[in-house]
């Protein structure tokens, strides 16, 4: 983790309509989909704010904003990251299937527009109508239609919603599969390098810490924990 | 501005007169890539209790203006995990090391003490001595100082001085006052938990001036210290020492830099 001085190059709006900073990054300074960062948004706690990049690209990345906030180009922050570990898609893979709990997957976004750059072929599941993917992806509202088909698998969740997600991967049978799968799971991080234990990610298994042992995991961490319990 | 902590038969010396509070930079040396750890006076562990203890149903961790309110449940493997993992990472540090005692009763901490005996990198305790009367707060700090190890004892900022006397009268180091206990509601929940956050330096500072001309012994204030300027405000007005919490979570070097001091 680096805590470099940034700069407000523009406000805009994400591909799901929410308000986003973008933010002027060295060149040297690389974050991958999936890690987080802490930024200086002046919160009143006085604490950094966690935020995942909806948006990556070279000296640029872009983070969700409070719509009042009053950040105008040109004004400095600073900026704590990358934090953890990302999304690490097999080279080899072309058909990537991605869901989320969330109506606005923020935290897939550049995972997403990563793969569109390179050609993937990418299905996105979702239980609840989103809006904002671009035409080239493919919507499905369940996992099941397109598990067979997907060569990797890119899940996000909240917190709340992943008892319940883990819950149909195994009625679905994922743990069974050699499919490679990875999930993001939202969490409130505050240091940033496992010393708090605020992020915390509880499972049947037992927990890991989003900023230290995530916040991107595979999948099989977890499923296959929960499979041995009910072995 | 080194500060001594005396168990009567060792001595501990912090460099610079600031130390961690304890559950904020992980059980040794988490913070390494974020933090110079030799920059502190010591090292404070996050809490260790006997056995193992899960994290807390969430939310764990509430912002409000002025601060946060945090609700971890103090997870962490257990004292001879923790020592097993942490141990020989302790002897590297530049800094003496102060692990962080969470007992549930007397008898816990009893074996916690004597697990503590043979671990030499474990330069002294810093005691978490949860609402109680002062005589059960004067037994465990004697228990305590069995080790022969200087025992800090950590209470709340803010509390009652019958605690803060009776912990110093049984043998305490110093006293250390960390983040004091509150609640808030978040859908129709009440969330007890530790504050922390830069509304708490006028009660740090307040209790500096009220306390260290009571105690025979160094006493450490914390709450929301950020500043080289509001430690020495806090240093000025009677502490020995204070603790850091969330600025080492937001911006470490804006306290703990030379050029912060200069």
């Amino acid at each position: 983790m680096r805590r470099i001085l940034t700069e407000v190059h523009s406000l805009a709006l994400n591909a799901f309509g929410s308000p986003t900073l973008r933010l002027r990054t060295p060149l040297d300074w690389h974050i991958a989909p999936g890690q987080a960062v802490l930024v200086d948004l002046g919160e009143s706690s006085g604490l950094l704010s966690p935020r995942f990049p909806s948006e990556i690209a070279a000296g640029l990345v872009s983070v969700p904003l409070d719509p009042d906030s009053s950040f105008r180009p040109g004004m400095g922050l600073s900026l704590a990251g990358p934090i953890g570990t990302g999304f690490r898609p097999p080279p080899s893979s072309r058909r990537w299937l991605l869901a989320s709990s969330e109506p606005a997957p923020v935290r897939l976004l550049p995972l997403l527009s990563r793969g569109v750059e390179r050609g993937i072929e990418i299905v996105f599941a979702g239980s609840q109508p989103t809006l904002g993917l671009p035409p080239s992806i493919e919507i499905v509202s369940s996992l099941d239609q397109a598990l067979g088909w997907a060569d990797y698998l890119a899940l996000d969740a909240s917190r709340q919603a992943l008892p319940s997600l883990l819950a149909s991967l195994d009625a679905n049978g994922v743990a069974t599969t050699a499919l490679a799968a990875e999930i993001v799971v939202g969490s409130d991080i505050l240091c940033g390098w496992g010393g708090c234990g605020a992020c915390a990610i509880s499972t049947a298994q037992g927990s890991y810490l989003a900023c230290s042992e995530g916040p991107v995991r595979p999948l099989s961490s977890l499923l296959e924990r929960r499979g041995r319990r009910g072995a | 501005m080194a500060l001594e902590l005396s168990s009567g038969k060792t001595d501990v010396r912090l460099e610079r007169p600031w130390l961690n509070l304890p559950g904020t930079l992980g059980f040794s040396d988490e913070a390494r890539n974020a933090i110079d750890l030799g920059q502190l006076g010591a090292l404070v562990t996050n809490p260790v209790s006997l056995a193992p203890r899960r994290p807390a149903n969430p939310p764990r961790s509430l912002r409000y203006p002025g601060g946060l309110l945090l609700h971890t449940g103090h997870a962490n493997p257990g004292l001879r995990r923790t020592i097993r993992q942490h141990g020989s990472r302790w002897a590297g540090l530049p800094v003496p090391v102060l692990v962080s005692v969470l007992a549930q009763d007397a008898g816990e901490l009893g074996r916690m003490v004597a697990d503590l005996e043979s671990i030499p990198e474990a330069s002294g305790l810093v005691l978490f001595l949860p609402s109680m009367e002062g005589s059960t707060i004067a037994r465990w700090v004697e228990q305590a100082t069995s080790l022969q190890r200087p025992v800090v004892a950590l209470l709340p900022l803010g509390g009652d001085l019958e605690a803060v006397l009776a912990a110093a009268e049984a043998g305490a180091a110093a006293i250390l006052l960390g983040p004091p206990r509150g609640s808030l509601e978040i859908d129709g929940q009440s969330v007890e938990g530790r504050l922390y956050g830069p509304g708490l330096f006028p009660l740090a500072l307040q209790s500096a001036r009220e306390l260290a001309p009571l105690l025979p012994i160094p006493l450490i204030v914390s709450g929301g210290i950020a500043t080289p300027a509001q430690a020495r405000a806090c240093l000025q007005a009677g502490a020995s020492a204070v603790g850091l919490d969330f600025i080492l979570w937001k911006d470490p070097q804006a306290f703990l830099s030379d050029e912060a001091w200069a």
